[in-house]
């Protein structure tokens, strides 16, 4: 089985850090590309044109943080969403918000998923774990 | 207002004072001419007949004198013949022949007077005879004597006797009859004039009556009259003070717009006598522009319409005084009558720009307050993110620490590890709560009927998940609603019941009890009980304060933050909060949710 590829949207090196330990340690042994803001998801999502990276396949899931400089993560949902290559990409929002509005935009803007970043680790390991498992084992993903 | 007194008995219509007079006064003075002309008759009447039956007695009386009278003209004449006889004096014959000649005068004289009786008149037929007979009788019996005939002597005697027997006989009868009649007439008279006095004395007395009736009417209605007057004059003053003191300004204008009266409280306004504003135009009293306004006004409209708009008016001493005016044009034989009423709207004018500068004020700080809210509302959103992130780092890192280098750290290591996460996993839980509060107090509050009761249930719920082998009895009647905002109220449930839980996890088995209780005036106060640590009854006042604890951390974790969050929620709906309890008996926490002052107010606004 090829390995899934994980986009993990997160502009906080820290963050960053964490969540590939929480990976690691749950055998979530998986490729994953980080990009540090808006921008470089979008370019990585979206190349140009004569680009060969378009012949490169879209991630089987993108972990988004909201909070984003330059262009914000639910800019990046609506590219998204209405992008035909990449519409029906699953797409969970790991942040560490739960105001409400945030919540509400994300799931309006089709967003799959909505998780809040625990502050404490050993929660966030167990979360990441049923992430993992939810999206990339039990959940069946959209045909390519 | 009854300005006419109103007779007791009267089931009519109230009439005018005329009318009311006219048809009792006619009748009463028509009855009494009537009566008096009817007594004057009467009176007449009798006293004619009186005089008729005077006119009878004297007759009466007359007759009997004149049949005396044939008596005596007889005995002259006898007297006269036996004279003639014994003295053969001529002078007696010549006595003799006058009353002989004179006796069928004295005759027709009583019978003249006599009444016109039948049977008087044959006597008097009878007494002619008996007189001539007498008479003869007398000459024949003189004869005798003369010739000595004693045969003669004694018829003509008897023939003397006997004549002049039925001749007296027949005076003394007549006389008697007319006697009788005489009587019976006078009688009559008598009685007439009784029954005439009687009649009169009536008549008069009813006429008395009457007069008398009808004083006392006229009397009484000239009291009422005054009366009536007096009222009037009263109701006059009256009104006259109502028009010159009214809260108002009166005014009234001639056809040419000239100042006919002012009542006095517009007078005191302007500062104007009477005598100074009558016959003067009413422009002059106003504002240059507000003389053109008038103008253009009056033209305007139908006539006896009411027009109401602004004006300025000048005082005598040259300041001006804002009015409302409200005219009104009556068309009157005399000329056409302009009316004003005046109302001072200085007050008014002020108590305008009081408003609209409170309102620009209101504005103003409503949108700072607006403005103050956004912040507020981006500093929250700041905080949720940005507290957080490093608290993950640090909990995080202190974790791959005590994990890569596991076996290079000592016990005393691991546990400064420990406390180090445990520290950032407090200050998380206190940024949530934080961040609770501040959110509670920014949201709207929306009231609706809500069954806290469901609520209550599914949060003891939620706890028991959270806490399962725990022996728990949440005692939740069913039925328990509120009319708050349900969100807010899911929170205090949240927090109460979580308090109720936390506080009697160190008892074997716990119960939890969430009830109302229904006051005597309707207010509905509702309570959370638990039998687990209680607290001590003299810090109860803290109870509330933010980041106020009771206990230690170490028996009961904790931020001190949900009972303020609960009590700011509490207050939010305009009701009041409080808690009692006992150290180790269990702890209860009572509040109220304004149910009626909200619905007061629903209602006031609704109306």
């Amino acid at each position: 089985m090829e390995a899934m590829r994980i986009l993990l949207v997160e502009d906080n090196p820290d963050d960053e850090e964490l969540t590939l330990r929480a990976f690691k340690k749950n055998n979530l042994a998986n490729e994953v590309v980080v990009a540090r803001d808006g921008v470089e998801a979008l370019e990585y999502l979206f190349p140009e044109e004569c680009d060969q990276r378009q012949h490169e396949r879209i991630p089987d899931l993108v972990l988004l943080d909201l909070k984003l400089p330059r262009v914000s993560g639910l800019e990046v949902l609506k590219q998204i969403r209405s992008t035909e290559r990449t519409r029906r990409l699953p797409v969970v929002v790991l942040t560490s918000s739960n105001e409400q509005r945030d919540v509400i935009e994300s799931y309006d803007l089709g967003a799959n998923s909505y998780i809040r970043k625990p502050v404490d680790f050993e929660e966030f390991i167990t979360g990441v774990r049923q992430l993992g498992l939810y999206w990339l084992v039990l959940n069946q993903p959209p045909p390519r | 207002m009854q300005w006419i007194r109103k007779r007791p008995s009267v089931t009519r219509a109230p009439r005018s004072l005329h009318a009311r007079w006219h048809m009792p006064s006619l009748v009463a003075f028509a009855l009494a001419s009537a009566i008096l002309i009817g007594a004057s008759i009467t009176a007449y009447l009798t006293v004619r007949q009186t005089t008729t039956s005077s006119g009878e007695v004297s007759a009466s009386a007359e007759a009997s004198v004149a049949l005396e009278q044939v008596l005596t003209d007889v005995s002259l004449a006898r007297t006269a013949q036996a004279g003639y006889f014994l003295t053969r004096d001529p002078r007696y014959l010549d006595t003799y022949r006058q009353a002989v000649s004179a006796l069928p005068g004295v005759l027709d004289d009583a019978s003249k007077l006599i009444a016109t009786d039948a049977t008087q008149q044959s006597r008097l037929a009878s007494l002619r005879q008996h007189t001539l007979g007498f008479l003869d009788a007398s000459a024949a019996r003189d004869e005798a004597i003369r010739t000595s005939d004693p045969s003669a002597l004694v018829t003509t005697a008897e023939q003397v006797r006997t004549e002049g027997d039925a001749a007296r006989g027949l005076v003394r009868e007549m006389q008697t009859a007319e006697t009788d009649l005489l009587r019976e007439q006078s009688a009559r008279a008598d009685a007439a004039v009784r029954r005439t006095v009687l009649i009169t004395a009536a008549l008069t007395g009813f006429a008395i009556l009457v007069f008398a009736g009808a004083y006392v009417f006229l009397s009484r209605e000239i009291g009422r009259r005054r009366n009536v007057e007096r009222d009037l004059e009263r109701s006059l003053a009256k009104a006259r003070d109502l028009y010159d003191h009214a809260p108002c300004g009166y005014h009234e204008l001639d056809a040419l717009g000239r100042i006919v009266s002012m009542n006095t409280t517009e007078l005191n306004w302007l500062g104007f006598t009477e005598p100074e504003v009558v016959g003067r135009s009413f422009a002059d009293l106003l504002s240059p522009t507000s003389r053109d306004l008038f103008e253009a006004q009056l033209q305007v409209g139908e006539l006896a319409e009411f027009r109401e708009f602004e004006l300025t008016l000048r005082r005598r001493d040259a300041t001006e005084l804002p009015v409302l005016v409200a005219v009104r044009t009556l068309p009157e034989p005399a000329g056409a009558v302009t009316r004003m009423t005046v109302f001072d709207i200085t007050e008014r004018r002020l108590t305008q720009a009081t408003i609209e500068r409170l309102n620009r004020d209101l504005t103003i700080r409503a949108r700072e307050l607006e403005a103050a809210n956004a912040e507020l509302e981006a500093f929250c959103y700041s905080v949720s993110h940005d507290l957080r992130a490093p608290l993950r780092t640090i909990d995080g890192f202190s974790s791959a620490l005590a994990e890569d280098y596991e076996d290079k750290l000592d016990e005393a290591g691991h546990h400064l590890l420990r406390r180090i996460r445990a520290a950032t996993k407090h200050m998380g839980q206190l940024i949530d709560d934080l961040l609770s509060l501040s959110r509670v107090t920014r949201a709207e509050l929306i009231r609706e009927p809500i069954d806290l009761s469901a609520t209550a249930r599914a949060v003891c719920s939620e706890l028991r998940a959270e806490s399962p082998g725990r022996d728990v009895r949440c005692i939740i009647p069913d039925g328990i609603s509120a009319n708050a905002d349900a969100r807010l109220l899911r929170i205090v449930l949240v927090n109460l019941l979580g308090n109720s839980f936390k506080y009697t996890a160190k008892h074997q088995a716990a119960t939890i009890e969430f009830g109302q209780n229904i006051e005597s005036d309707g207010t509905r106060t509702y309570f959370v009980r638990d039998d687990g640590a209680g607290f001590d009854m003299r810090y109860a006042d803290k109870l509330f304060g933010v980041f106020q604890r009771l206990h230690n951390s170490r028996d009961f974790p904790g931020t001190g933050v949900g009972l303020a969050t609960v009590q700011r929620i509490v207050r939010r709906h305009g009701g009041e909060i409080r808690a009692e309890g006992e150290v180790e008996k269990g702890a209860c926490v009572f509040f109220t949710l304004g149910e009626d002052d909200a619905e007061q107010t629903a209602q006031l606004q609704a109306a």
